[in-house]
């Protein structure tokens, strides 16, 4: 008997439009807003919001909030939490700038530049690697519950970069790390290309190989996983380990954009990420969670972000608006659950 | 129940002698520190600290977390103190004010958790986000510095400074909340096994709304005393401690799982917390080092705990039939 | 049967404060009845059977080599699969899909050169074993495995387990949580299944079960396995009497 598993890419071409919308309601709400949000702008700010300046403000924007948010979605997806991405990505950048500064002189050769950077985003990348391990370590093989573990990392890094620049800023690189931040391949920001490349490799990852299926079901149920046959203690270092990477990814594009690095940056970036992949369809539970609903709840939020500039908000009230779209973004997926379970349970064949 | 006495016994056991040996330490290295100045002074710069904790130790044992007692505090602190300076009063409208308010915050928090039944983390990081935000932007970050003189003027009752009076009085309340009363083993009832407390017909909600409206009295009260200490109202001087308070509240015993944790715990992590930071001042350490050294203290303890809890389980398996 | 290699044989296991001393032996195509009270050690013999409970002593030897078993990844490799007594917790992961808990402890085996899981081989397997094999009740297999039946559920918990290719098969309390009808098409499984030439340890503490499925029967009790039975020889009354010595 032919089987009707449509869960794979090679089926999805298959199903119908109503069944595509049935399948995922997050998609197509936020599908939704998004073009309710544009309209109203629109009508609000006319000229501003409408205009290629505007994209192109929100195109550069959105990358960074993007990979950070991407690096909060897996270890969500575990069951977990990363509460030190924003200190992880600084700590990065911090280390790529101190080496990229002072082995880098006006005088030096490009293959020198070409060299220093090179060991400047490895030093980077074993930064956040490490810190992924740790925290992945402890988690797994201590058990010690990630909000804890990942405070406690949050608050030793963030130290750590405090104490190496004193409270203050490295800053000043080369053009080469510049324009990852602010140049464009084919008039698309380096940046978003970065972005799109992560969020196809994320998704690929969750979706298409083992350890993306083990770490949704461990976010279900980590024992049952175990009981089955899986590593779990690997897969969840491999969650953080992934994380940090990501956010390793997000320092050089925000060292790239802010020509700088400090301890501080971004603080308050981190509910925005949580926002992001609440309404984007992440279960904070575990165990569920789309990319494209990442995606498009991002292109949401920087819609709201940029409207709400345009139209003279000041940031608190714009961060106190965050706050209350999370809960507004809980309140949906506890109606979206609801509404699902009667959607199948209308569509009944035991 | 005896074992869990025993275990809290054992751990805060452990956590007196590491008190003892960094006094020591410390004492020996930098004769400032065994001064009595230095020591009231220690026990009034955290006494703001303790009453937070003591709030957010009640949440942690039934099993949530509170990560916006800070902010409550700041938008008590500034709520009660316009009142205070506009329409005047005392001490006990005072503490009524605060307590209220603080309280009211909190039940928001448990409305919100019970309703869209949400992780607590991350309502409380969305109404802190909120509570904050909004300070901010109502009082664009301006400080009140006229602050009524019965308010500031310095109190010692039998020289205790007022704030250490106060939390001493707020930690025993609590003290005695959890372990005499009924609603206490409630609490840590839900904490231990939720599906259990509600099997058995436990008012969840009403225990919610127990918990974070308590963490959001105490915060209440600690930013009131924040005020009178330093004589100013500064919106954003309260926020960025909440790991503080709940480094020291999980270093007393409290587990994020819920179901453990005492008040005895908690004053000893206040304790080691502040010991470890004073004493690293008056060391000529730098400041900027304490955030690394508190993370490092965090995951060494919870890492400890952990540790010694699987441990225990291993054992205890061996011993089943 | 009887002059078959045993595919596993078991050989003074013992692990202290659970049981010890057992001695077992179980060959292709023969269903070994292991019962006795909750208590009697039955759940943490087959635990270390399935590498998740190591003992203190003794020998476990699959196809009559000697093995150790360090975690239960180690022991589905040597073709040991256990069917959980808690479905519900242990057994499946109840939110997820159908096909997702059918192939999770096959996932390795289903991937490509890159390392991304071949779809079409995945769709083969779930087809193959939930819907020729274990005839599982569903339209598809992506909807979350909770809404099924008890005894669905547990057609998909054996699923999983057979899509591991395993030589022993070992089965605690199967029908718990299975009303009778279902029950009747799970013996139908486990019988074919012997046929085929699994080895099955079934434990269970309902007697009429084991008496109707095994070939032997052993008592268990207070970690010692107290007696052997041949089903044909033996009646009810003997058995219960027998588990609660």
């Amino acid at each position: 008997m032919p089987s009707k598993t449509i869960s794979n890419l090679a089926g999805a071409r298959r199903a119908t439009f109503t069944e595509w919308l049935e399948r995922d309601p997050t998609v197509t709400m936020l599908c939704a807003f998004i073009l309710v949000a544009a309209l109203a702008f629109g009508a609000l700010t006319p000229a501003r919001f409408f205009s290629g300046e505007t994209f192109r403000a929100m195109a550069f924007e959105m990358p960074e909030m993007g990979i950070l948010a991407l690096a909060m979605m897996v270890p969500l997806m575990s069951g977990g939490l990363n509460l030190a991405i924003i200190a992880t990505s600084n700590l990065s950048g911090l280390a790529t700038a101190a080496i990229v500064t002072s082995l880098i002189h006006p005088s030096s050769s490009p293959v020198a530049v070409a060299g220093v950077i090179a060991l400047a985003l490895l030093a980077g990348m074993a930064t956040s690697l490490l810190i992924g391990f740790i925290t992945g370590c402890i988690v797994a093989f201590l058990g010690v519950h990630p909000i804890l573990v990942t405070l406690g990392t949050m608050t030793a890094v963030k130290g750590i970069s405090v104490y190496v620049t004193n409270g203050g800023v490295i800053g000043g690189f080369p053009a080469a790390i510049l324009w990852v931040g602010n140049g464009t391949l084919l008039g698309v920001p380096v940046s978003m290309i970065l972005f799109i490349f992560c969020a196809v490799l994320v998704a690929l990852i969750m979706t298409h190989t083992p350890f993306g299926v083990a770490v949704r079901m461990i976010g279900s149920n980590e024992k049952a996983t175990r009981y089955s046959g899986v590593a779990t203690n690997w897969m969840l270092v491999g969650v953080y380990v992934l994380s940090s990477l990501l956010c390793w990814v997000a320092s050089i594009i925000m060292m790239a954009r802010f020509n700088s690095a400090r301890a501080g940056y971004a603080e308050s970036y981190l509910l925005i990420t949580i926002l992001a992949a609440v309404l984007g369809g992440v279960d904070p539970n575990g165990g569920f969670g789309r990319v494209l609903g990442l995606f498009l709840s991002l292109i949401l939020l920087q819609e709201i972000s940029t409207g709400f500039n345009l139209l003279g908000f000041s940031p608190h009230l714009t961060e106190a608006i965050w706050g209350a779209t999370m809960l507004f973004a809980i309140f949906i997926a506890l109606v979206r659950n609801q509404w699902s379970l009667r959607l199948w349970r209308s569509k009944t064949a035991q | 129940m005896r074992k869990e006495l025993q275990l809290v016994f054992r751990h805060d056991g452990q956590l007196a002698l590491i008190i003892a040996a960094m006094a020591l330490i410390f004492s020996v290295v930098s004769p400032a520190f065994r001064t009595t100045g230095n020591l009231v002074s220690l026990m009034e710069n955290y006494s703001v600290m303790a009453m937070m904790a003591a709030g957010l130790l009640v949440v942690l044992v039934s099993g949530g977390i509170d990560i916006s007692f800070a902010a409550i505090a700041a938008v008590t602190q500034y709520v009660v103190a316009l009142i205070l300076i506009n329409a005047g009063g005392n001490w006990l409208l005072a503490f009524a004010l605060a307590a209220a308010f603080g309280g009211l915050l909190g039940v928001v928090n448990a409305l919100l958790i019970y309703y869209l039944r949400a992780l607590s983390v991350i309502v409380t990081i969305s109404t802190m986000t909120c509570y904050f935000a909004l300070l901010m932007f109502v009082t664009e970050g301006k400080s009140l510095y006229n602050l009524p003189d019965w308010f500031t003027d310095d109190l010692t009752f039998w020289s205790i400074p007022f704030p250490v009076l106060v939390a001493a009085i707020l930690l025993i309340i609590t003290a005695s909340i959890l372990s005499r009363l009924s609603i206490g083993r409630q609490v840590y009832g839900l904490g231990g096994n939720p599906e259990a407390a509600k099997r058995m017909g436990s008012n969840v909600l009403g225990l919610q709304c127990f918990v974070y409206g308590y963490s959001g009295v105490m915060a209440g009260i600690a930013g009131l005393v924040q005020a009178h200490r330093v004589e100013e109202v500064v919106p954003n001087a309260l926020i960025g401690r909440e790991l503080d308070v709940l480094a020291a509240v999980v270093l007393g015993g409290a587990s994020l799982a819920g179901g453990v944790g005492s008040v005895s715990g908690t004053i000893l992590g206040i304790v080691l917390l502040a010991i470890l930071q004073n004493g690293l001042t008056l060391m000529g350490v730098s400041s900027y080092s304490f955030g690394f050294v508190t993370g490092l203290v965090i995951l060494l303890s919870v890492s400890a705990t952990a540790y010694a809890a699987k441990r225990q389980a291993r054992s205890s398996a061996r011993h089943a039939v | 049967m009887t002059d078959a290699v045993p595919a596993l044989e078991v050989r003074g296991l013992s692990r202290q404060g659970q049981y010890a001393g057992v001695d077992l032996v179980v060959r292709p195509g023969e269903i070994l009845g292991i019962t006795g009270r909750l208590g009697s050690g039955r759940t943490e013999l087959a635990l270390s059977l399935f590498g998740m409970n190591p003992p203190d002593a003794g020998e476990i030897r699959v196809n009559d080599k000697a093995v150790h078993l360090l975690n239960n990844r180690d022991t589905i490799r040597h073709g040991i699969a256990y069917v959980s007594e808690d479905r519900l917790s242990l057994g499946l992961v109840m939110p997820q899909s159908i096909a997702d808990n059918t192939v999770i402890s096959v996932l390795d085996r289903l991937t490509g050169p890159l390392g991304l899981i071949d779809a079409a081989r995945r769709t083969q397997t779930i087809d193959h074993w939930i819907f020729q094999e274990l005839h599982v009740k569903t339209s598809t297999a992506d909807r979350p495995v909770q809404q099924l039946s008890g005894g669905n559920q547990q057609r998909v918990v054996l699923a999983k387990w057979l899509a591991t290719e395993p030589r022993v098969l070992i089965l605690d309390s199967p029908t718990v949580g299975v009303d009778i009808g279902a029950k009747t098409g799970i013996y139908q499984v486990i019988d074919a299944l012997a046929a085929r030439g699994l080895a099955i340890i079934l434990i269970s503490d309902e007697v009429e079960e084991v008496l109707h499925e095994s070939h032997r029967i052993l008592v268990m009790l207070s970690g010692h396995i107290t007696a052997t039975y041949d089903p044909h020889r033996v009646s009810e009354q003997k058995l219960l009497e027998a588990i609660h010595a």
